[in-house]
């Protein structure tokens, strides 16, 4: 044995700290830049982009890269989320910690007033928790409110393009939108002056009925469907409870817009394409081909590789249109892949069709209505954004049209196209293709500038936000801990941190298990739970992006040679049977032991010939078939044989199968599970389960053995199965690894009912207050000190006053450091320098305000983004509200703050199990022997 | 053909203590066990250096556990600890501090080993029989209707080990949390002898520290996957149990060496199920509610079992048995034949429930004195501490109710015993030096030798560079920063004594703990007032530290007795 002194003049422990630390420093915050990683060895690379994956990859057999694993291991094991903010603290404050020694402040005080300093944050940042008033309460309310969720990302920075010309257009939209709501809905008119502004602006415009003015009034109008919703919110000051009531009607209404995309449709949509410039014809005749293919043909491949290639291209082209523009490099990569995301998410609503299994196209449209928003349209290639305007024509169209004839109010119908016309009349002057586009072009950019308008208004008038959740923009330092957040989906927005694509699923997924625990229970009363448990992920690497869904049921990846099978079993419910270790002959159960000197001796020579796993195989067989079971179910691995067998004789054999999805079906479908098919009986059997074909993978993805992916479900199953792809094999762990790290957030949140305000807010508030502490203890002296050193009657305590601004102030840097290098990432700074100014410049105000964190809350109130960007006008894009979750990252803190502590009082290292005699003289150099 | 060698001759070493490696493994060793001492104490890690498991720790029982030494000196001394250790759990750094420098102190001095064994033995007894008296100002005797005290012990035990990371707020939940479990170990209606149940601490790693809880009963970890396979717990106001330690696994019992020929269509397997299957028909028409099994139970015994109401739990693992048998008052099952009715037990009630991540069953029994402490912590290695300060605070309070005393902590303890010690030699010298038969000059030696190890003992609690005083009224241990400019007129002291009972309001004169000075009379029998005055003080295990002295002093005498050491090489 032999222990090692690691504490002589510098601390190498914190140093190892610091520096494990700096590798994850770019993973810090919405934009990560990802790491190869190369195996000098065998020449193997792995693309990481998260901390978790990173620490796999590294060497970490030092006592203290043990001990940071472990750290992060158990945040990760326990939260999947915050392990970021871990690593990057552990470095902040291991040189803070470093730092202290150096300036000779004793170690025990470092570690008690550290840990103190940071118990006093956490207790301070209490006042930034945002209560989550039962969100999930209204989800299908939230879900008509797709609009919402686009207006609550509000800017304050208008795009300088817009005009004058466009409030006023804006205007007229939100009146007629506003009108039009109020006659959809069925109900009495209760705001005439509405009417009475309507016909003002209606005043100076032909009226014209021609059939294409009509549609594409209507098109305007439901175009902005929901901004319809926003604005009425704006109206709602006089008249609130449509939120409730014409919900229902609503819904009818979107649950029609998906049906009308008809071949028709398709028709119309080819006639407009003739006038198309050739960029913005490739990306529709894609789409369209889409379509097509998704009706039916089998081209599957083919179209796959080709719509890559065309995202491939528009690619290519975003980057070099951004880069002349002087983007900031790091902002290109994430900004062009959303733009383009929510490019080919509005092309996706054309294949509405095949997603009718999800019914759930609304809260899709949610979402793309927001990365719109979010990534506003300056980045959207020009080429596209045409062509996705023009389908959006005929796609309005048709649904205002089927509004009309379902709404079965034929008495208001008339007066909203009345008012529609005569609204449109001064815009559509010609007829000709060219002007319906411009005009188009113009509508749908002024969908952008409602948004934004919406927040002018609301700056003047704001009380649609103030009465009824008592927000802050009074601007008096006295009530500002109101915030609240009752929404799902500005939930949502607010803890996707820079990764909607993610969140969009995840949506989808909370969403599919909140109508699935309705329809179980039969109302929506009580807390719904959000059951991570119950969601599944397949990842389906070679596809494209956009395939990425959210599904009912089991979607898992079974060979070719069973479509035949699968397809026979398609109409039909089918029995199942679930298997709860492996399907071979060998298996036995866990504890179960073999003895090995058994052997079987027969009298006969016939019967020898049958092996016993040809034996067990017919056995396994003719119980399948006595109990009439077509789906086998098994957590373990499947005998091949048996596999092939069942294949034959119409019976589905699927292995690996997760643990609770196998319970899923044990609830829906009333099977047991079973060690032994052979030992089965009618009671264990399940029944009602559907088997679909869901697609075809190419071949060419995966070992060259072409599969497919196949639904299972029954009624009523609470499971849901996120489909996720990506055209980069590399990027499959990433995208999966992105998840169910949104997932988490949004579990803890829901769990905890309460989220921070993030976006820098919450370490802002940390870094004032420690500051302001380090200050304080300067003037009081040491009245505070026995308050600080729990019982301790060490000459440590009388003297903590004169070293506590030290450490207190090394604690800060960290925190200072965080928030650098968080802004860095974000490319909202370039330099550290700007950077600090920025961050000094908030510290200074908060501290004059005398209340940091109402200056803080209302610093976020003024300007709903990242509570940094002031001062920072030419940063156009506006950012959705930032919420963080707060157990897992305050857990993130402590974790990160003990293991700094730990490594700090280690003084030595005992290295157990080395004979001394292996060790040359001068290896042993340091060392002492026992 | 097998060869024979020849053994090897022993290696025989006089003078084991005299030799300079020996001198630089017993400082090493002192270093390591000084420097962790006390709530400031340093942390050691323990790793094999090729990746294994990190222990980080400062607490006695993980690092000798850990500490493979070579040396004769050295083992003995480990050795000694250890065992002390595993009797008191408490006070095991002190036995191993006291005993180095007890060795490197007699050393110096080149006496007579007979002579330094027989005074130390004798100051050995001084201190024991002070301490076990009336008057000892040092002993604080331990009120249980109030919790004051008791909470204050365990809290000292728990800031003692700084590698469990609390916070202030955590100390007195964790410490609330033991007392707690402690006081459901007791019987209700306790008659003369007092039989203690257990706490038994399940662990709870990754979630945080305010988390941990106490239950009534016993928790068994199931997974997931199982507690879907237990039913819907039925309402009653008695559970009958059966509890099986015997593997119900349906495998075969030892087929013996030799292969076993059995005929073609004849299954063993199916020969051990039907077995079970009968066993499961009598459990069934003995009308048992819940079979708890430590070893695995066969799953279609469990499907059968479940489909006649049964609840079926098993690899509930052997440290559980005994607390199980316990509760229930069942005998385990050992065998599956048929079970006589005598060995089913009961139970009071049955719940499920989920900690954190984790789903327990939870068992409680109608009279219980076993509780199940849910204990939480951040990372595995402030788990594993914790989890060994938690049975440390539980075996000091078990130890406390046999003897009910409590001895001053934070080195007041030491600098008082060594005032009394000081005068006692110095005024008293005539009985001793007559029943021992040695001279003056060496009772001064050997006492000022014991006096100073006892010190510098105290003086290990001190870390960060500051002095150490004592104070010549009751001589207790003072503790202020280092290059203060004189030793008798402080104008800003320190505050409170090291274990926190007297306040330096008092009228005290101070001095360096380790400076030359006249002995004085400590002033003996604790008063009232000034215990219930302090509320929170520092206090030690009576017992252990009792103990700790002894294993300390007489290993000391041990070490310094050797001669020789014979090494067998083969």
């Amino acid at each position: 044995m032999d222990c090692r002194v690691i504490n002589r003049r510098r601390h190498t422990g914190l140093q190892q700290l610091s520096s494990f630390a700096e590798t994850g420093r770019t993973f810090l915050g919405p934009v990560k830049s990802s790491k190869f990683i190369i195996d000098e060895e065998c020449h193997e690379s792995v693309l990481i982009s998260s901390t978790v994956r990173l620490l796999e990859s590294l060497d970490l057999t030092s006592a203290v890269g043990q001990l940071l694993n472990e750290a992060i291991q158990a945040q990760n094991s326990t939260y999947r989320t915050g392990t970021s903010t871990l690593l990057f603290l552990v470095g902040a404050w291991s040189s803070a910690a470093e730092e202290c020694l150096h300036l000779g402040v004793p170690m025990s005080l470092i570690a008690s007033v550290m840990s103190e300093g940071l118990n006093s944050c956490i207790e301070e940042v209490e006042s930034l928790q945002v209560p989550i008033h039962s969100v999930c309460d209204h989800i299908d309310s939230t879900e008509t409110f797709s609009g919402l969720s686009v207006s609550l990302y509000p800017s304050l920075q208008i795009p300088s393009g817009t005009g004058l010309v466009q409030k006023e257009h804006d205007l007229k939209d939100v009146t007629s939108q506003s009108l039009a709501f109020c006659s959809l809905s069925g109900r009495p008119v209760k705001s005439p002056q509405l009417f009475r502004l309507q016909a003002k602006f209606e005043a100076d415009e032909n009226i014209s009925r021609t059939p294409q003015t009509l549609k594409n009034n209507l098109l305007a109008d439901t175009h902005c469907r929901k901004s319809v919703l926003t604005h009425s919110r704006h109206f709602s000051r006089t008249d609130r409870h449509w939120i409730s009531k014409p919900r229902g009607f609503l819904e009818q209404l979107s649950a029609a817009a998906p049906k009308t995309y008809s071949c028709s449709n398709l028709a119309e949509l080819e006639v407009g394409l003739s006038h198309g410039d050739p960029s913005s014809m490739r990306l529709v005749d894609e789409a369209v081909r889409l379509q097509h293919q998704n009706s039916g043909t089998k081209q599957h491949i083919q179209n796959w590789n080709q719509y890559s290639f065309v995202s491939r291209w528009c690619m290519e082209q975003c980057c070099q249109e951004c880069l002349h523009l002087g983007v900031p490099m790091s902002l290109i990569a994430s900004v062009m892949s959303e733009g383009l995301n929510s490019c080919i998410e509005e092309v996706e609503s054309l294949q509405v069709p095949i997603h009718s299994v999800c019914d759930h196209i609304d809260s899709t449209e949610t979402f793309s209505g927001l990365s719109v928003s979010l990534y506003p349209s300056l980045q959207i290639p020009s080429g596209t954004g045409l062509v996705q305007k023009e389908h959006d024509l005929k796609d309005v169209t048709s649904q205002s049209l089927a509004f009309c004839s379902l709404s079965g109010r034929p008495v208001k119908s008339p007066q909203l196209f009345r008012l529609q016309a005569k609204f449109e009349a001064d815009e559509n002057i010609s007829r000709t293709p060219q002007t319906l586009k411009n005009n188009l072009l113009a509508d749908t950019h002024c969908r952008k500038s409602v948004l934004t308008h919406s927040r002018h208004f609301s700056r003047t008038d704001r009380h649609w936000i103030s009465k009824p959740r008592g927000f802050l923009e009074q601007l008096s330092a006295a009530a500002p801990k109101t915030y609240s957040c009752s929404n799902l989906a500005e939930l949502e927005v607010g803890l996707s941190h820079g990764d909607p694509s993610s969140m969009r699923l995840v949506d989808e997924a909370v969403r599919l298990q909140h109508q699935n625990a309705g329809r179980q229970r039969g109302s929506h009363t009580g807390l719904f739970p959000f059951d991570i448990s119950r969601i599944f992920t397949c990842c389906l690497p070679g596809l494209p992006d956009t395939l990425s869904c959210v599904c009912p049921g089991y979607i898992t990846v079974v060979s070719m040679s069973t479509a035949t099978l699968v397809k026979e079993l398609q109409n039909q419910p089918v029995r199942v049977v679930l298997v709860e270790g492996d399907l071979t002959e060998n298996y036995r159960h866990l504890g179960f032991n073999k003895p090995a000197n058994i052997k079987t001796v027969s009298e006969s020579v016939k019967v020898q010939q049958d092996s016993s796993e040809e034996l067990w195989t017919d056995h396994v067989l003719q119980v399948l078939i006595k109990f009439n079971v077509n789906l086998v179910l098994a957590r373990g691995n499947v005998s091949e044989r048996l596999a092939e067998k069942c294949t034959d004789s119409k019976q589905l054999v699927i292995g690996s199968v997760q643990d609770s999805v196998l319970q899923a079906f044990a609830e829906a479908s009333g099977a047991v599970q079973v060690a032994y098919l052979t030992h089965m009986n009618e009671n264990c059997v399940g029944s009602g389960v559907s088997v679909t074909t869901w697609r075809s993978i190419p071949s060419d993805t995966i070992d060259g053995i072409s599969r497919m992916a196949v639904v299972l479900k029954t009624e009523g199953i609470n499971l849901v199965t996120v489909v996720l792809t990506s055209p980069v094999i590399a990027q499959m762990q990433t995208k999966e690894d992105r998840f169910w790290t949104c997932a988490s957030r949004l579990y803890y949140a829901l769990k905890e009912q309460k989220v921070f305000l993030g976006g820098g807010a919450v370490e802002i508030l940390c870094l004032t207050h420690l500051q302001s502490l380090a200050g304080q203890s300067v003037n009081k002296g040491n009245q505070d000190c026995s308050g600080w050193l729990h019982n301790t009657s060490s000459w440590l305590a009388s003297s903590a006053a004169l070293y506590r601004p030290t450490v207190l102030k090394c604690l800060a840097d960290g925190w200072h450091r965080y928030l650098s290098t968080l802004l860095r990432n974000t490319a909202v700074y370039s330099s550290d320098s700007e950077a600090a100014t920025s961050i000094q410049c908030h510290l200074q105000n908060a501290a004059d305000s005398g209340s940091p964190s109402s200056y803080i809350l209302n610093e976020y109130s003024k300007l709903n983004s990242v509570i940094l960007n002031l001062g920072i006008s030419d940063k156009l894009e506006p950012i959705p509200r930032v919420y963080d979750v707060v157990t897992p990252k305050i857990e993130a803190w402590r974790r990160a703050l003990d293991l700094v502590l730990l490594v700090l009082q280690t003084d030595n290292e005992i290295i157990t199990g080395l004979a001394h005699t292996q060790k040359s003289s001068q290896e042993s150099e340091g060392f002492l022997f026992l | 053909m097998s060869r024979l060698e020849a053994k090897k001759p022993s290696i025989c070493r006089s003078d084991p203590l005299t030799g300079e490696r020996a001198r630089a493994s017993l400082a090493a060793l002192k270093g390591l066990v000084t420097s962790c001492y006390g709530p400031a104490g340093r942390l050691k890690q323990l790793h094999n250096g090729r990746g294994g498991s990190v222990v980080t720790t400062s607490q006695s029982a993980a690092l000798l556990a850990g500490l493979p030494v070579s040396h004769p000196v050295l083992k003995v001394l480990t050795a000694a600890v250890r065992n002390h250790v595993a009797c008191f759990s408490d006070g095991g750094l002190f036995t191993a501090i006291l005993c180095c420098n007890l060795v490197e102190n007699v050393q110096r001095l080149g006496l007579a080993p007979t002579t330094v064994i027989k005074l130390n033995k004798h100051l050995l007894s001084l201190c024991t029989s002070y301490l076990k008296s009336e008057g000892c100002a040092c002993r604080i005797p331990v009120d249980f209707s109030s919790t004051q005290i008791l909470l204050s012990l365990v809290r000292s035990i728990l800031t003692s080990k700084p590698a469990c990371m609390l916070i202030a707020k955590e100390v007195d939940h964790i410490s609330t949390l033991i007392l707690r479990a402690f006081l459901l170990t007791i019987p209700e209606n306790a008659q003369e002898h007092i039989i203690l149940g257990k706490s038994i601490i399940v662990p709870l790693k990754g979630q945080r520290v305010i988390d941990s809880a106490v239950l009534p009963g016993i928790l068994i970890e199931v997974s997931g996957v199982q507690l879907m396979k237990i039913l819907p717990i039925k309402k009653s106001d008695s559970f009958k149990v059966a509890l099986f330690c015997v593997s119900l696994s349906g495998d075969l019992s030892d087929t013996g060496e030799g292969t076993l020929l059995v005929s073609y269509g004849v299954s063993l397997e199916n020969a051990a199920l039907d077995q079970l299957f009968n066993l499961g028909k009598q459990l069934v028409s003995d009308h048992v509610d819940l079979v708890l099994c430590q070893k695995v139970i066969h799953p279609s015994l469990k499907q059968f079992l479940r489909t006649h109401h049964v609840i079926a739990v098993d690899r509930i693992g052997v440290s559980l048995m005994e607390p199980l048998s316990k509760v229930t008052g069942t005998w385990p099952i050992g065998s599956l034949g048929s079970i006589s009715p005598s060995s089913y037990g009961s139970v009071k009630d049955l719940c499920i429930a989920k900690f954190g991540c984790k789903h327990f069953f939870h068992l409680i029994p109608n009279k219980t004195t076993i509780c199940s402490l849910l204990l939480c912590n951040r990372n595995d290695t402030a788990w594993d501490e914790l989890k060994l300060t938690c049975q440390t605070a539980l075996h000091a309070l078990q130890l406390t109710i046999k003897d009910p005393y409590v001895l001053l902590g934070g080195g007041c303890t030491e600098t008082h015993l060594v005032a009394y010690i000081r005068h006692k030699t110095r005024n008293e010298p005539e009985s001793v030096l007559r029943d021992e038969r040695c001279s003056q000059t060496e009772l001064q030696l050997i006492t000022e030798a014991f006096c100073s190890a006892l010190e510098s003992l105290a003086g290990s609690l001190e870390h960060d560079g500051g002095e150490i005083l004592t104070d010549s009224k009751y001589g207790h241990f003072w503790s202020v920063q280092a290059n203060l400019p004189s030793a008798v007129n402080w104008p800003d002291l320190p505050s409170r004594c090291g274990c926190g009972l007297y306040s330096s309001q008092e009228e005290l004169s101070w001095s360096f703990l380790r400076s030359a000075r006249h002995p004085f009379p400590p002033q003996t029998c604790l008063s009232r007032e000034a215990t219930g005055s302090a509320d929170t003080l520092t206090l030690d295990c009576f017992t252990a530290k009792l103990s700790g002295l002894q294993v300390a002093v007489e290993t000391a005498s041990l070490i310094l007795d050797l001669s020789c050491v014979i090494e067998d090489t083969n």
